[in-house]
């Protein structure tokens, strides 16, 4: 036999729990019948609650990141995940309900002609912004309009906002508190000349704008 | 009664043999995920998608069929050929669910750990990419994962001649492949994923 690991790290005792939590919760179910594992089956609802519970216990590996253009949502609510549409004047127009289907939402956004990269964070978390990317030197501050109705958030982007070379950069964030993990609850953008990094994620800026409503 | 009891059916629905169960393969498939993939949080889902399988399946194992850990390595080897032929669909699906999230410090450490150390583990992982399915398979877990001949027949439900023979033919082709691959200088392990 082999022996017993004691020495778990944190992510090894993490998925301990969640997979101890996941037991406990079939065990108080009636039991299902044994099914065979195929290679091709989608995911299972116990590894979307584990894959879930990974990003409840990201923290940070990284240094506070500095203040961009932060807004928090109120949070409560559920509806879509998220829309995009194009006005006739050839605006796009996004609309954010949960923080879901990041890779999808990109793709959308490159749909209607916007190069995007797009981020979903766990709660009290962002892009960490140094480094990542180089700073459009055009100014896009305030042409970019953002509106907040319950927990739904939503932003405009102008036709032709964006250079050729320009990618816009979004990083979405879910709120901190518990039971709140889907709905949107900051929002950072920015405005990338060439390549975008990948997301360093780190702590929440103490910096934000309160939204009014 | 022609059936002996399963032993791990109880892994499925009580926490503290889970618990046991995990503690006691953890090991393995620490092991196992990184002679595979060097990217620590591809082996962190990795991990929980080799555990969580192990529970769905656990009621199913029949201990007569071999070990459990020759069963959690037949699992193991599914979750792994699941996340190489649909890489990008199961990243669209993470990202659905979470998206990618950051392993905490210690945790990183410690699986570049083990990803380093099994570097040249992974060198021959991907010579054996040329190979037919059936001898790979078996080379994987006696080469790779240091099972033997017999156990690796069990996880593959191949008998032992049979193990052997694709074994042999395996080491044929690779130790040409291998030859081949040695004069050219090893870089640095890239990131798997973006």
């Amino acid at each position: 036999m082999n022996p017993t690991t004691t020495d778990l790290d944190s992510f090894e005792a993490a998925l301990l729990q969640d997979l101890r939590d996941e037991v406990a919760l079939r065990g108080s179910a009636p039991m299902s019948a044994p099914r065979e594992i195929r290679a091709d089956a989608p995911p299972t609802v116990a590894s979307r609650s584990v894959r879930r519970r990974r990003s409840i216990l990201a923290t940070a590996v990284a240094a506070a990141a500095t203040a961009a253009a932060w807004v928090t949502v109120p949070t409560p609510g559920a509806s879509p995940a998220y829309a995009v549409s194009a006005t006739t004047d050839g605006n796009v127009t996004v609309t954010v309900d949960r923080l879901e289907d990041a890779a999808g939402l990109q793709a959308a956004l490159r749909e209607h002609g916007i190069s995007a990269v797009v981020d979903f964070l766990p709660g009290g978390m962002v892009c960490r912004d140094e480094g990542r990317y180089a700073q459009a030197s055009s100014d896009h501050r305030g042409l970019l309009s953002t509106s907040i109705q319950g927990s739904s958030l939503t932003f405009s982007i102008p036709r032709n906002w964006l250079a050729p070379s320009e990618t816009l950069v979004i990083s979405l964030s879910t709120s901190p508190s518990p039971g709140e993990h889907d709905t949107v609850f900051a929002m950072g953008f920015g405005v990338a000349e060439g390549p975008v990094g990948q997301c360093e994620p780190a702590p929440f800026p103490q910096v934000v704008v309160e939204s009014g409503a | 009664m022609s059936h002996p009891p399963n032993p791990l059916a109880s892994i499925a629905v009580d926490p503290d043999a889970l618990e046991s169960f995990y503690r006691q393969h953890l090991p393995i498939v620490r092991g196992f995920v990184a002679r595979r993939v060097a990217d620590p949080e591809l082996a962190a889902d990795l991990t929980a998608d080799i555990f969580l399988a192990a529970i769905d399946a656990a009621p199913g194992y029949d201990p007569g069929r071999g070990s459990p850990s020759g069963w959690l390595y037949g699992i193991a080897r599914h979750a792994v050929a699941t996340q190489r032929r649909g890489e990008a669909r199961a990243q669209r699906a993470l990202t659905r669910v979470a998206g990618r999230r950051p392993l905490q410090v210690d945790a990183i450490t410690r699986a570049q750990e083990r990803i380093d150390a099994e570097r040249g583990a992974r060198l021959l992982y991907e010579a054996m990419s040329a190979l037919p399915a059936g001898q790979r398979a078996v080379l994987e877990l006696v080469a790779l994962d240091g099972l033997a001949v017999r156990e690796a027949a069990d996880v593959l439900g191949i008998s032992p001649v049979s193990a052997r023979v694709r074994l042999h033919r395996a080491r044929t082709f690779l130790g040409a492949a291998l030859t081949c691959e040695t004069t050219t200088p090893f870089t640095s392990p890239t990131e798997v994923l973006t």
